[in-house]
């Protein structure tokens, strides 16, 4: 018989995991592994009950997903695994695990790929680290049939998530909105001059995000020449090291001035802006104040042509754009629910369409054989033509015979594991009843 | 028959620019294309209205569309919507997205408005010498004076969505709707090529305009309202554009002119083209 239709051979899906919302990570830490311990422990898991596994393992969460002939068994060897990992008897850790099963796992994968789990919802790392893990995984040959289909499932059902709503859209780093921020005021962000005063450590994180873009030209102004060569040599990028007095001629060349420099007195006063404003012949300005005190006099953020953000504008935006993540939650779990019927359908089939075919053959081999066998002795006297008749009128009847056990496997739906092992059982049942082996 | 196409072209753009405004309101992916599509099939149904129009009007052919009233709004119509067509597949494509939030409503409301005047007799009365002179400059008259004052429309649009963006940016609160507008600085490219388009457009209109009236009442100017207003549009446009090149004022105050100026300049040029009946430019 074809392996791919042998019911035995498919192996049921379950996931063992914690992430911060069920454990501390004083715990989740003692359950972190590197890529070395992943494979040493899988690799012996596949020994004891695993058929396929990927192993997710990251700040957030580990979780172990499986596709096991025993259940049972399988789960008692990742417990016992677990208790090796971390050093802890079983009872002090299995309160903070999440044990799911058949469409449980599904509807769970999808969301964690899809960064509807996630600390930040909406964030894009957790689907690189969902790839990894499962490339790992793979490449290692620790998964097969089911957990394949199923991580190729969650890519690409997150990548929808993605495009189909605006759940990622929105940022939230306050560095990187500072950027986007900027992004709507220059058409071309390589084409532009950026000031940085001050050597804070936001002010670095933004002008390393603004040198991802290719950005013409840096003028770093600071107290100290040491820390603004420390800050060239940290972008990898040559830049113009200037003194504080230059900050006035740099600011009217500038495009993008971030200051996080904190001095007694504005180091861009209203005036002073407007200076700029003037030299700057129509070009805006895009200004960010990160310091505390504040080093831009906010008045200059009323003068046309400029665009000043403090920290709490940022801040601002950043939590309006949580928000925005948020509203969009429910409709990406319309996405993924839709996605998680499609992908059970064909799950559920890996263990009614091995039977349907096994009844069909069976019926299918007793109807041949009885025609032969009527063939030679008692309906010897019929032409060709009245035997094909006879050979239709017996196919019908087994036809419509089997439609109603056919389509009753179909119908069976298992939402929950209970449901699962009573549709397991029911098609036994049909199996022993019709099936191959069933009448001989 | 005409009827049921003219409705058909309105209620396709009426659905186009509903799409168009909730795909700036909700989730572009799911709207987006639905404005597309729907754009793309009205344009040839547009194509269509005009071809019915000649059809159905038998004897005047092309001239019921030149000299009538309701073929003067429809050439405004169409004209603009070959233009957003063009946009589509120009350097602006990426701006198109905001351009149809505010073209594609104007168009529609174009189409609405000319609809009392499909069986108006209300038309350019012309004599026998302007018929002469008609056939060699009418054509490219109107050509040029109509797409000098599209352009300057899209100029409007552009500091429509410039001045959108600037309260976006200063509000300093979400950035939900930054994301559905184009940035300042390619609004203001787009602003001043349509602003320099247009000035030179409707420079050749006046030009052939002023041949047209030489030639035919042997002086340039007759004082009519429609005269009167497209030089008065041309100084306008001039005026911005000079502006602009000169860069002694910001950005936002040269886009309040513009939207200031067109609104002035539209609802002169509404009042003079119904309203006013005097002349050889009114519609009898």
């Amino acid at each position: 018989m074809n392996k791919k239709l042998n019911r035995e051979s498919i192996p049921e899906i379950g996931l063992l995991g914690m992430n911060h919302k069920t454990a501390p990570v004083e715990l989740r830490e003692k359950f972190s592994l590197n890529d070395e311990k992943i494979t040493q422990y899988m690799n012996r898991l596949h020994g004891e009950g695993l058929a396929e596994s990927v192993c997710v393992s990251t700040c957030n969460r580990v979780e172990i997903y499986f596709a096991s002939n025993d259940m049972e068994k399988a789960l008692d060897s990742i417990l016992r695994a677990l208790e090796e990992i971390s050093d802890l008897p079983r009872k002090d850790f299995e309160s903070i695990l999440y044990k799911k099963y058949s469409k449980d796992v599904i509807i769970h994968v999808l969301t964690v790929t899809s960064s509807l789990d996630s600390l930040v919802v909406g964030e894009d790392e957790i689907l690189g680290q969902m790839k990894d893990a499962y490339r790992k995984s793979s490449k290692e040959k620790r998964t097969g049939q089911v957990l394949n289909r199923l991580f190729h499932y969650s890519f690409k059902t997150a990548k929808k998530v993605r495009t189909e709503t605006e759940i990622a859209r929105n940022p939230l780093s306050v560095a990187y909105i500072a950027t986007e921020l900027a992004k709507k005021v220059f058409e071309d962000i390589s084409e532009r001059k950026v000031l940085l005063i001050g050597a804070g450590e936001m002010g670095e994180l933004i002008l390393k995000y603004l040198t991802k873009y290719n950005i013409k030209e840096i003028y770093l102004a600071n107290r100290s020449f040491h820390n603004a060569e420390r800050i060239a040599g940290g972008i990898n990028r040559e830049a113009h090291i200037i003194a504080l007095t230059d900050i006035p001629a740099a600011a009217i060349s500038a495009d993008i001035i971030i200051s996080s420099i904190s001095t007694p007195d504005f180091i861009i006063s209203q005036e002073q802006g407007r200076e700029i404003v003037k030299g700057k012949n129509g070009q805006p300005l895009f200004m960010i104040d990160i310091a505390i005190p504040r080093s831009i006099d906010p008045a200059t953020g009323r003068l046309d042509n400029i665009f000043l953000y403090n920290v709490d504008d940022l801040q601002t935006i950043a939590d309006e754009n949580l928000k925005n993540r948020l509203r969009e939650v429910e409709l990406a779990k319309e996405l993924i629910e839709a996605d998680v019927d499609e992908f059970y359908k064909w799950y559920e089939g890996l263990f009614v369409v091995p039977v349907i075919v096994n009844i069909q053959q069976k019926f299918e081999e007793i109807r041949v054989n009885e025609l032969i066998k009527y063939r030679r002795k008692r309906l010897k006297h019929l032409t060709e033509e009245d035997f094909n008749i006879i050979e239709d009128l017996t196919n019908q009847i087994m036809t419509k015979t089997l439609h109603n056990p056919i389509m009753y496997l179909r119908n069976l739906d298992a939402g929950n594991e209970k449901e699962k092992k009573s549709m397991k059982d029911n098609v036994r049942i049909v199996e022993d009843l019709f099936g191959k082996g069933a009448i001989r | 028959m005409f009827y049921l196409i003219f409705w058909a072209t309105v209620i396709l753009f009426l659905s186009a620019s509903v799409f168009s405004v909730l795909s700036l309101k909700t989730d572009e992916d799911r709207y987006f294309p639905a404005v597309k599509y729907i754009f793309f099939a009205a344009l040839p149904i547009e194509l269509c209205l005009g071809f019915a129009r000649v059809y159905y009007s038998p004897g005047s052919g092309f001239e019921s569309i030149v000299s009538s009233i309701w073929g003067f709004f429809y050439m405004l119509a169409l004209s603009l919507t070959l233009l957003l067509f063009y946009l589509f597949f120009s350097k602006w494509k990426n701006q198109w997205k905001s351009f149809i939030v505010i073209i594609l409503p104007f168009i529609t409301m174009i189409l609405i408005v000319s609809a009392p005047f499909i069986e108006s007799p209300r038309k350019v009365m012309l004599n026998a010498e302007n018929m002469v002179v008609m056939n060699h400059f009418v054509t490219a008259h109107i050509f040029f004076t109509v797409a000098g004052e599209l352009f300057f429309f899209l100029s409007f649009v552009g500091s429509i969505l410039y001045i959108a963006m600037e309260i976006q940016l200063r509000k300093k609160t979400s950035m939900k709707l930054m994301y559905k507008l184009p940035n300042l600085e390619s609004v203001e490219k787009f602003n001043s090529w349509s602003i320099t388009r247009s000035l030179y457009l409707l420079s050749i209109g006046i030009i052939l305009g002023l041949t047209m009236t030489m030639m035919a009442y042997n002086t340039v100017f007759l004082g009519t309202a429609k005269e009167a207003h497209i030089f008065f549009s041309w100084a306008v446009i001039f005026g911005i554009f000079i502006l602009r090149r000169l860069k002694k004022i910001v950005s936002h105050k040269i886009n309040i002119i513009n939207l200031g100026m067109f609104i002035i300049i539209m609802s002169l040029f509404i009042f003079t083209n119904i309203f006013i009946t005097k002349g050889f430019h009114g519609f009898k």
